[in-house]
Formats: C-alpha cells, sequence, structure tokens
C-alpha cells in the first residue's frame, strides 16, 4: 500500500468524526462534505465509507437514525459523546504527531 | 447506467452478507441503492459503480463490520469425541477398526445459554483438528503436547484480537 493510502486510511475515523461533529448527516453527504472540504483531497472509495461507518456505530462512536426524505429512505448518522470525546483525543494525538514530525523534517529536509 | 447494472452490483455485495439477519441485509443494501441513485442524479456520467468500489471488497468489509453481536458469532470448538461417557459404544466401532476421532463443530449461540451446532468435521488427530478450526492459521505436529496447543493457540488468539 502507498504511503498516502496508508495515511488516509489510518485518518478515516477521525474525518467522519469531524465531518459530523456539528451535525448529523447521510452517508452520500459525508463523502460529499469530505470531498468538499478538502478540496477534493479526501475522496474514498464510496463503498468503503459505509464499513466504516457501521464499524463506528457498532463502537459507539456513531448512532444512526432512518429518516424519509421526499420519496427516499435515508440513514443519518449522529456523532455521540463517546465519538465527541475520541475526536477530542484524536485531534490532540494528531496535532502532537504532525508537530513533533515536522520539527523533524525541519531538521533534515 | 442502467438498473440493471445496480441491481448486478448489489447482489454481488449481498452475496457475502449471508450471515446478517434479513432485516439487517435489506436495511444495508436500502442505503447503498440510495447512495447510488443520490450519486446518479448529481453526477449524471459518472461511473458511478466505479466510484463505490468493487462489490467483493465492498461486501466483504461490510460483512466484517455488521457481524453480529458476539454471542451471535460462530463459535468454533474442538471436542473429542472419544470420552469415558462414551467409551462403550465406540467400542464396536473401534473394533473395526475405526479411530476415536476429534472434532471441530461451527457453533451459533441461539441465546446467551444455548448453541446450536451448524456443521461438524471429524479429523484422524488434534493437530489436524486445530488446523481445520483456526483456518490453517495454526500448524502443529502430530506430537505436539497439550502445552504447546495451548501455547500456539493463545498465540493465535492474541494475533486475531490484538487489543
Amino acid at each position: 500500500m502507498e504511503f498516502i493510502d496508508q495515511l488516509r486510511k489510518g485518518s478515516t475515523v477521525l474525518l467522519i468524526l469531524l465531518t459530523l461533529q456539528n451535525r448529523a448527516m447521510y452517508g452520500y453527504q459525508i463523502s460529499r462534505e469530505l470531498q468538499r472540504r478538502s478540496d477534493g483531497y479526501f475522496d474514498m472509495k464510496e463503498g468503503l465509507l459505509y464499513p466504516t461507518l457501521h464499524q463506528m456505530e457498532k463502537d459507539g462512536l456513531l448512532t444512526s437514525e432512518w429518516k424519509a426524505v421526499g420519496n427516499r429512505k435515508r440513514k443519518y448518522y449522529r456523532i455521540t459523546p463517546l465519538g465527541s470525546e475520541r475526536l477530542a483525543g484524536m485531534a490532540s494525538e494528531w496535532r502532537m504527531f504532525t508537530t513533533q514530525l515536522l520539527k523533524m523534517m525541519g531538521d533534515s529536509l | 447506467m442502467s438498473s440493471l447494472e445496480i441491481d448486478t452490483y448489489l447482489a454481488q455485495i449481498e452475496s457475502h452478507l449471508q450471515e446478517l439477519e434479513p432485516d439487517s441485509r435489506a436495511e444495508l443494501l436500502l442505503e447503498l441503492r440510495t447512495h447510488i441513485e443520490d450519486s446518479m442524479t448529481e453526477l449524471p456520467g459518472q461511473d458511478v459503480i466505479a466510484r463505490m468500489g468493487p462489490p467483493t471488497k465492498v461486501g466483504r468489509a461490510l460483512a466484517k463490520a455488521n457481524r453480529a453481536h458476539p454471542n451471535r458469532r460462530k463459535r468454533w470448538i474442538i471436542a473429542p469425541v472419544a470420552t469415558f461417557v462414551i467409551i462403550v459404544s465406540l467400542v464396536p466401532i473401534l473394533a473395526q477398526g475405526n479411530k476415536p476421532q476429534h472434532c471441530v463443530s461451527s457453533l451459533i449461540a441461539a441465546n446467551t445459554n444455548t448453541f446450536q451446532a451448524q456443521s461438524t468435521a471429524c479429523f484422524d488427530n488434534f493437530a489436524d483438528a486445530i488446523s481445520y478450526a483456526t483456518g490453517g492459521a495454526v500448524s502443529l505436529p502430530q506430537s505436539a503436547s497439550p502445552d504447546e496447543v495451548s501455547a500456539a493457540l493463545r498465540q493465535y488468539y492474541a494475533t486475531r484480537n490484538p487489543r
């Protein structure tokens, strides 16, 4: 697996939690929002978004609810208090990680 | 993109979801179908199926993420059939040249106290039974001692459940 793919894979949960931190969204919306906020940089295979969402729900980081919108039923995902807690922890770790990594790169590159 | 292509794609994914309850499976497929329809509406002309990803990969990942509650997961147990309780009934079989066997049963938890056997496979020796039960991940010589078996199984489960 390419380095960038590993980075993306490792940050999928963080990205989803960031996307859902302020409002509930359905899968397609999450996918579009990720692309919009990253200027297209985070463009994952959309089918693979759902296993992650379902796993996060099973882990208690998200809850979901089906809603009828027009003539379509959509499953909305919402961040839970545990998800918010996890988001804060991950964001803090990510900042520490990038700070130290950039420091090392600054010394040698 | 035709509805036949969508149906085919979803059917390929569904083939990996047979472990799930029918309601969960239907709900999951509806979620994917809605996503595909949304994509087709907003991104006409794009290969929506390609954006979703290979059905086998998506199906397997969904099956893993949606695997039933732990007490409904398949449990593999090793059950040596020859015990003192049934040794009497085995004597005639042994006399005909059959060996006592080691059997592996795939169990599904019906509730918190009851398991139902789904399938059983029997082997001449314990090492082959262990190998079968772990999908070949634990391979032991036929002369392995109980301590060696325990150590190998501990390592196997530690690898499967690193947390």
